[in-house]
């Protein structure tokens, strides 16, 4: 029977039998009601089922949760819950002014930092890399005016983090540039990143788009067991894709994929036979992320995005892509001066080739695609048609919506934007109504920030 | 365990959503108070022993979320039972699958029964095998409306509709069954 066809447009007649009926409805609900069984301990139930969900929502794994736990417990990585956030600089510590430098400096050397987040992100770096005696000195940042305003005004809890990528050189840090986030979707270009390494995979390659027509399975032998995750009462093939996704069932190229946002292809590729979660680790690492980063583990989950990480310190990763594979670490401060303007010290340039020219070239195609085609276009409306070539992005947002992100560059430059928001007890809250992440919503929140920050970096040029 | 919880929560930043002990005990009373009467609903609403417990486990989850102040609602109960409602509709809009309520078997009749025993059997299982049928939106409103007991008005309120549209699922219901039993009856 099928109660939810369409009845005739008109009210149906209600016969003289309807009471009757009604009664028989009272009467069968109060029978079949007796037949439940009670469970023997309902508050003891209801308990387990809180505490469950509270070690689940301290991970902030969100629906991508069940299958790391799922996928690491078969692995058996999975040992301790890690601990609150570490920030991936020194932490931003107060100094007294007596013991510290006596002026800080703009790159020109002349326009002075006044006091506030600026100073100390500068000093803290600077006690983090020279250990010399700091008093009386004038510091010459790295920081640009500029650059600096733009990246200042950013709306709400937004951080700004801008790098020139060929020498590491920090211009501009607005707002919450040092609060770790979770990466989400700008996980996948070093997915692509370690895929183009190998030398077997291409922006051209094809990887299938519906995870529930082709699943995957991990670790290598276990092919027999793909895996999944629950949502509902539902089990459903690992990895859950946002709702906005469109999926078919067919193969696209790693460059549609990414235009497309979904993760499956992305899955599919961490998981291949020549690759595997703990490459993508190292890569990672290597391009900067750092060990201590929340929820940083060589596991499935990986390719989703799960650790946390700040723009600072995405901003410096996704610089290796535009240095044709050279990562230089951050840096803020370009000279340390003496009262009558001797040089004290210049810190080095570190650089480390971590990609081939060609693998970095390929990730930044992949993206020039992606900022342009994909639903991160929202990032580039503001953006000239004419300004728009060399561009190329990544964006995302966990599933959470508690961050929002949107990462990329030039050939020169590269500006990491992170948005979240927080409660007036200082926990993050979704940013968007439906709790679905993806790249729609890192273009849609970070997106206007980042666009205003890269024309700021073109009239600098 | 609860020493452990309370602890987390006192190194959460602002103790997030602080339950003193005081309150954790009006909780754990109203759960063991309100649990039966909450399960049968549940069950009514899903069709599915299972599918009850963990309705109603999850809608007192969340009500264990902001205990601190639906306990001072006049109905908790009812509070909960509307969390229930919204759980079991957006639950079912989101699966992929569709999932069938599978209903019990009918019951044997009775050897001894009259005939009208027999009829009366026959009816209350063919009206659960139809409410198993029906959308979850049409079984809430009638679980409501006729296990419940509440006014139309109250069954709007409860599932966060119209009383318009509360008024259209009882009817169309009705009106399918009477049809049914109707043709039912002629092979008797």
């Amino acid at each position: 029977m099928n109660a939810d066809k369409p009845m005739r447009a008109d009210k149906p007649e209600s016969g003289p039998g309807d009471e009757v009926l009604e009664n028989e409805f009272r009467a069968m609900f109060a029978e079949r009601s007796e037949t439940v069984r009670m469970a023997t301990a309902p508050y003891a139930s209801v308990r387990q089922r809180i505490a469950a969900a509270r070690r689940k929502r301290r991970l902030r794994l969100g629906s991508a949760g069940v299958a790391f736990a799922v996928a690491a417990a078969g692995i058996g990585v999975w040992a301790t819950v890690p601990g609150r956030h570490q920030a991936a600089v020194a932490p931003i510590s107060k100094i007294p002014a007596s013991g510290g430098p006596a002026k800080y400096l703009y790159a020109d050397g002349h326009t002075e930092i006044p006091a506030g987040p600026l100073q100390q992100a500068a000093l803290a770096w600077l006690r983090a890399n020279y250990h010399g005696d700091l008093r009386g000195l004038t510091v010459v940042t790295t920081f640009d005016p500029g650059i600096q305003a733009a990246a200042n005004a950013s709306p709400g809890d937004s951080g700004v983090a801008v790098l020139d990528a060929r020498t590491g050189a920090v211009l501009g840090l607005g707002g919450t540039w040092d609060t770790p986030m979770q990466v989400a979707d700008l996980m996948k270009p070093i997915v692509l990143a370690a895929a183009f390494q190998t030398g077997h995979y291409t922006p051209d390659s094809k990887e299938p788009l519906d995870a529930q027509k082709h699943p995957v399975y991990w670790p290598p032998g276990s092919e027999k067991t793909p895996l999944t995750f629950v949502s509902g009462n539902q089990q459903f093939n690992w990895p859950p894709e946002s709702p906005t996704t469109t999926i078919h069932d067919t193969d696209v190229t790693l460059t549609q994929a990414a235009e497309s946002g979904a993760n499956e292809p992305f899955a599919q590729l961490e998981l291949a036979a020549d690759m595997g979660p703990s490459g993508v680790y190292q890569l990672a690492m290597r391009m900067g992320m750092p060990k201590s980063s929340p929820d940083f583990f060589p596991v499935p989950s990986l390719v989703l995005g799960v650790p946390a990480a700040s723009p600072l310190t995405m901003a410096s990763v996704y610089a290796t892509f535009n240095d044709g594979g050279v990562r230089h670490d951050p840096r803020m401060v370009g000279q340390l001066l003496a009262e009558n303007g001797r040089n004290v010290w210049m810190p080095p340039d570190t650089f480390t080739r971590v990609l081939s020219q060609s693998t970095a070239d390929q990730v930044t195609a992949v993206l020039h695609a992606q900022l342009l085609n994909g639903p991160t276009t929202i990032g580039v409306d503001s953006i000239l048609a004419g300004d728009r070539s060399g561009l190329w992005a990544a964006a995302g947002a966990p599933t959470s919506e508690e961050a929002a992100w949107l990462t990329g560059g030039d050939s020169h430059y590269v500006a990491s934007v992170g948005v979240s928001s927080k409660t007036s007890n200082g926990t993050l809250k979704p940013l968007g109504d439906d709790h679905h992440g993806g790249v729609d919503i890192g273009s849609e929140y970070a997106g206007p920030i980042w666009a205003r920050v890269m024309g700021a970096l073109k009239t600098r040029d | 365990m609860e020493g452990t919880i309370a602890e987390r929560r006192l190194r959460m930043p602002g103790g997030g959503a602080a339950v003193k002990a005081a309150q954790e005990e009006s909780f754990r009373q109203f759960v063991e108070g309100s649990w039966h009467r909450l399960l049968r609903t549940a069950y009514l609403l899903t069709g599915d022993h299972g599918a009850a417990e963990d309705l109603v486990q999850t809608a007192l989850m969340r009500t264990y979320r902001h205990w601190a102040r639906i306990e001072d609602y006049e109905a908790p109960e009812a509070y909960v039972r509307r969390v229930m409602v919204n759980i079991n509709i957006s639950a079912w809009r989101r699966r992929k699958a569709v999932v069938h309520v599978v209903a019990e078997p009918p019951e044997p009749a009775p050897a001894a029964g009259a005939g009208d025993h027999q009829n009366t059997y026959a009816v209350r299982d063919e009206l659960w095998r139809a409410v198993c049928a029906m959308s979850p939106r049409m079984r809430t409103a009638f679980v409501l409306r006729y296990f419940e007991d509440l006014t139309e008005a109250e069954v709007a309120t409860a599932m966060g509709c119209a009383v318009g549209t509360v008024k259209s699922q009882i009817s169309r219901g009705l009106a399918r069954l009477r049809i049914d039993l109707q043709a039912e009856g002629s092979f008797r």
